[in-house]
């Protein structure tokens, strides 16, 4: 293949316009520039010459650097890199032409490589590039233009050995499959893929990119979503592209080839949309959506193995096909064919009311570079370049006539989701490789930007045309940084372990304060002074813990968005009309608990959406108007964060619910329910009153999994419902799960906490309420109804307790629903404590939900009330020492409630 | 201060002075590596914890962080003694496949920092099945004395100690 100078040219600009502009802490931006840079060393390989290598390895490895994070001074790094470009350039003017070429590349390399080695590369880190660069190139036949994508493609097969063998490249266009083996294995993926220096790379960037690029297309889908409310106007739709145009740079740096042709395929699909070549509508959401799915489970699987990165396995099988059929769906979508036939909705009215960025050729006429007139006729040779088609360039290429084009086009209606190409292939008018070629060509055609064009037609000189670019940038910038000014408080990242350490310092400050108030060479002071600057301490130390405790709060809005995302989906697919609203979403929640309440959000969404709301005809018949509304709401009350999910559908049927309850043995027949009871029915396990079983809900595997995820965050979940009118579901959870509210019990020495939301209440009881059943253990008779009684002491071990219940203190605790007592020598307090993990090593302890630091220093022990029904019905009641002493009383207590 | 691998070296790793900090047990001196030492602490309130072994003492807080002591005697299967002013718990950090895990080791008394010459460190020999050989990195004979080289992560890290699964 010749040395194609101008394409080079195209290429290089196209960079150094991205390095004037990027800002190096965004690595999805440099990872897009790496992505671009990358063919480079193929245009260059015709040239014959190492010196582009050289320059091109030392860039790619710089940018690489850049991207881990290893180059403290990334700006002046990028300034270098710029420099690099400008090199290449030269280079490639004058190489082929064998002109003399004055630039000194050992001088640029090694200030390039002070840079990098400055932040502790070790001698034999260095990338080859760096100190020697002796790359081996061969041609690739036939460019393209997406080369990072065939890239991606071609290094996996190499450079990754587990990879399992079908997760062999899908066909992302019509590319002849020999191209793959002979393309070069560039460095780059090797050192990303290879074993050596691989936790580096993966501590830093991998999971960064992991953490970036999810975050990346969470957004895509907010505002995909958003745009299809019209709540954002339909222009957004190019900056959903950049979105996807980011990741696809990341995964071809990571070489995901499957992640790379979604992105790459979605971003020319909005591209297309855009530009309105392809029409807008709902199926064009629906399939980016499931891009952004596939995006998502891709990015999970992306993990650090031994030998470097790699999909975890496990995919369901299946997955690897369906992800291939969806990749070609997308490709056809990109190419106007969208796989669903679906109604062209005309959604352009929310079009004009958004202040759109300035166009780039707006900016070029206020800076007087180019006429009005220029303009107008750029414009327009560019929509016709862009809107040739695969047959035009064919005809006019000459590879087939008219008639043929007309044959196979009128084959391809037969015959719908075929390919033109195949389709004239099949017909033997025209080989592959023409084919190929004209896509080729229409790809570069419909690619072209007007900067682009502005420069190749030789009107605007780059520099010009990057200097409006840089300010259509700015303007853009602008109006978003305004934007989200308003939205998001300015946030910092932290990292987890950082944040609890501070926490518990903070901690350690009360109790040390608390320490030091309680001393009694302190307290009999009758100095006011220090009572009074002691008071003051405590204040700032209880403010500081307020604060400190604060930081692990976050607002539910993300939780929120992510509905929002559900009820779409979930509205389509059950065909009801749902209008979804949200209130309360800036309500701080637990950090640790905004993801465990995820899927009992969605299970009650799926629920609601399922069998609350009716279908528009079903409204509509009932008098009520066809669009339902589901409301997700959030507040705080009284230490509680509260979340209800309320719809006005059907509500309850309560004769479905009493009759299946009826034949699941749930209620004795001719037992009245109450209100509450009636209710509390639907999180018995197993319990469904759906009758036709969809997918995703019905399978009376629900609200018992819901009930039980709440309440092990310590929280409550009700569900009231009015015929007719819609139901409600309400969850309760404590503010944090970092604290919990205590009593303090002693046992003998012995001091342990009990979680208060699981006391009933606690009483010494008279003699004669003590019982000894035999072969049954001990029961209390707490109201005319038998208790098992635990008694604490054995159950841990303590010794010096008090033996018996009418000189000791009874508690009643609850699991479950299924009251037990428990004895104990007395109630020393109610605190709320700081829950901190035993760590490994004890995390089985079934008795003990956590540690705790008490007032005094010492580290307290919080009982897990589930671990302790468990070991006394296991036990019988025996002491639950290791390695055991031996059980009095073996049987287990089957008989509770029986003395009613 | 790397010396020479010799080929006769016998333990992997050994191959480097030791910094040890030494500590005494039952009237024997045993040395762990100072780098997996993070503080020294004289005795404090141990609160018991239920359903684990004799040798799990119980946790302390280690300014705001629970962290679970072992008492080394009675992992060694001492003798039990009272604890006294000498006593020392010591605490041990080292990276463990949970991350960063610390726990504390209570011994009889702890003596010294000493550097022990590679040349000077000998395989451990066989003890029988009071003390596994392979906690034992190796012994150290010094002018007067001899000390027990801990591995001590393996120690803490013994699957014994984990409990109440």
């Amino acid at each position: 293949m010749a040395f194609d100078l101008e394409k080079v040219e195209e290429l290089l600009n196209a960079i150094s316009l991205d390095l004037m502009m990027i800002s190096p802490d965004n690595l999805v931006e440099v990872s897009g520039v790496l992505g671009k840079a990358e063919p480079l060393t193929e245009a260059f390989a015709p040239l014959e010459s190492d010196l582009p290598g050289r320059v091109i390895g030392v860039i790619l490895d710089s940018l690489k650097a850049v991207i881990r994070g290893q180059i403290p001074e990334a700006e002046r790094a990028l300034g270098l890199v710029g420099d690099g470009i400008s090199m290449l350039q030269e280079l490639a003017r004058s190489l082929p032409v064998k002109a003399p070429f004055k630039g000194d590349v050992a001088a640029w390399a090694a200030s390039l490589g002070v840079l990098v080695t400055a932040q502790g590369y070790m001698d034999d880190e260095l990338p080859a590039a760096m100190i020697v660069a002796e790359p081996e190139f061969s041609t690739l036949p036939g460019q393209d233009d997406a080369p990072l994508v065939e890239a991606a493609q071609d290094e996996s097969a190499e450079t990754i050995p587990d990879f399992p063998p079908d997760e062999s490249a899908p066909e992302i266009a019509d590319f002849p499959d020999g191209d793959a083996a002979d393309a070069p294995v560039s460095e780059a993926y090797q050192e990303l893929t290879a074993p050596p220096g691989l936790h580096r790379v993966g501590g830093l960037s991998v999971d960064n990119f992991k953490r970036e690029f999810v975050a990346e297309v969470e957004e895509i889908q907010v505002l995909l979503v958003a745009i299809e409310q019209k709540s954002e106007p339909l222009a957004a739709l190019s900056e959903l592209s950049r979105n996807f145009r980011a990741i696809l740079g990341g995964a071809s740096l990571l070489a995901q080839e499957s992640m790379a042709a979604l992105a790459y395929n979605a971003s020319g699909l909005i591209e297309y949309v855009a530009e309105e070549q392809v029409p807008y509508s709902t199926a064009v959401t629906d399939i980016l959506l499931k891009a952004c799915d596939y995006l998502l489970k891709e990015l999970g699987a992306l993990e650090l193995g031994p030998r470097g990165l790699s999909h975890s396995g496990g995919q369901e099988p299946g997955y690897q096909a369906a992800l291939e059929a969806f990749i070609d769906d997308l490709w056809m979508a990109r190419q106007g064919i969208l796989p669903m036939a679906a109604p062209a909705e005309a959604a352009t009215s929310g079009t004009a009311q958004a202040p759109k960025p300035k166009k780039i050729g707006e900016i070029l006429i206020e800076k007087g570079l180019i006429s009005e007139g220029d303009l107008g006729g750029l414009i327009q040779a560019q929509q016709e370049a862009r809107k040739t088609t695969l047959g035009d360039i064919l005809v006019a290429e000459k590879y087939i006539t008219q008639a043929d084009l007309d044959e196979a086009l009128a084959e391809q209606r037969r015959s719908p989701g075929k390919r033109l190409g195949e389709i004239l292939v099949a017909l033997g008018k025209v080989d592959y490789e023409h084919i190929d070629e004209a896509i080729k060509n229409q790809e570069e055609k419909r690619e072209t930007k007007l900067g682009e064009f502005l420069v190749k037609s030789k009107i605007g000189a780059p520099e010009k045309v990057a200097l409006a670019l840089r300010e259509q940038k700015q303007s853009e910038g602008g109006s978003v940084t305004a934007r989200s000014g308003q939205i998001a408080a300015q946030t910092v990242k932290v990292e987890t372990l950082k944040l609890d350490g501070l926490i518990d310092l903070v901690g350690e400050l009360v109790i040390a304060q608390s320490l030091i108030t309680s001393n009694e060479a302190i307290s009999c002071l009758k100095e006011q002074k220090i009572s009074k600057d002691l008071a003051h301490v405590s204040r700032i130390t209880s403010e500081l813990q307020r604060n400190a405790m604060s930081l692990r709060m976050v607002q539910i809005h993300q939780t929120f968005q992510k509905m929002n995302r559900l009820v779409r989906d979930l509205a389509h697919k059950f065909e009801k009309d749902v209008k979804f609203e949200t209130v309360g979403s800036d309500t701080e929640i637990d950090r640790n608990m905004v993801e465990c309440i995820y899927d009992p959000l969605v299970h009650l969404m799926r629920n609601s959406l399922d069998h609350g709301l009716e279908t528009p005809a079903e409204r509509r018949a009932a008098g009520k108007p066809p669009q339902g509304t589901v409301r997700l709401k959030a507040y705080h009350q009284g230490g509680n964060v509260v979340i209800e999910l309320s719809d006005d559908g059907r509500g309850l049927d309560r004769e479905r619910v009493l009759n299946k309850a009826l034949s699941q043995g749930l209620v004795a027949p001719g037992e009245v329910l109450s209100e509450a009871a009636l209710h509390a029915l639907v999180f018995a396990p197993g319990f469904s009153t759906a009758e036709k079983i969809s997918d995703v809900s019905g399978r009376g595997v629900g609200m018992d999994v819901v009930k039980q995820s709440i309440e092990k965050l310590r929280g409550k979940v009700d569900f009231t419902s009015v015929p007719g009118r819609g139901s409600t579901m309400t969850i309760r959870l404590p503010l944090t799960l970092a604290i919990i509210d205590g009593m303090i019990v002693r046992v003998g020495e012995h001091r342990y906490i009990l979680p208060t939301i699981s006391i009933v209440e606690s009483f010494r009881p008279p003699k004669e309420d003590y019982f000894t059943v035999k072969n049954q253990g001990e029961m209390i008779r707490v109201r005319s109804r038998l208790l098992p009684l635990m008694r604490l002491d054995q159950l841990v071990g303590a010794r010096g307790a008090l033996s018996d219940p009418d000189e000791a203190l009874v508690v009643v605790i609850e699991n479950e629903g299924e009251p037990r007592c428990l004895l104990v020598d007395e109630v020393l307090g109610k605190q709320e404590v700081v829950i901190k993990s035993l760590g490994e090593r004890l995390k089985y302890v079934r008795a003990l939900a956590g540690g705790t630091i008490l007032g005094d220093g010492r580290v307290g022990l919080i009982l897990d009330v589930a671990g302790l029904f468990e070991a006394s019905g296991q036990y019988g009641g025996g002491p639950l020492h290791y390695g055991g002493a031996s059980a009095d009383f073996s049987d287990d207590w089957g008989m509770e409630d029986s003395g009613s | 201060m790397t010396t020479e691998a010799s080929p006769n070296c016998p333990t992997p790793g050994l191959v480097q002075d030791h910094k040890l900090l030494q500590f005494e047990l039952a009237g024997e001196f045993y040395g762990v590596d100072i780098l997996k030492v993070r503080e020294i602490n004289g005795l404090m309130d141990i609160t018991a914890v239920p359903q684990t072994p004799v040798f799990m003492k119980g946790l302390i807080n280690l300014r705001g962080k629970v962290v679970p002591v072992i008492d080394l005697r009675l992992k060694f299967g001492l003798e039990e003694s009272e604890y006294d002013a000498r006593t020392s718990i010591i605490v041990i950090e080292f990276k463990s496949i949970h991350g960063q895990v610390q726990m504390g080791i209570v011994v009889d008394a702890v003596s010294e920092v000493i550097s022990i010459p590679a040349a000077q460190v000998e395989p451990a020999p066989n003890f029988g099945a009071r003390l596994k050989s392979e906690y034992i990195r190796g012994m150290a004979k010094t002018k007067d004395k001899v000390i027990i080289i801990l591995d001590i992560d393996l120690i803490l890290t013994d699957e014994e100690l984990t409990f109440g699964g």
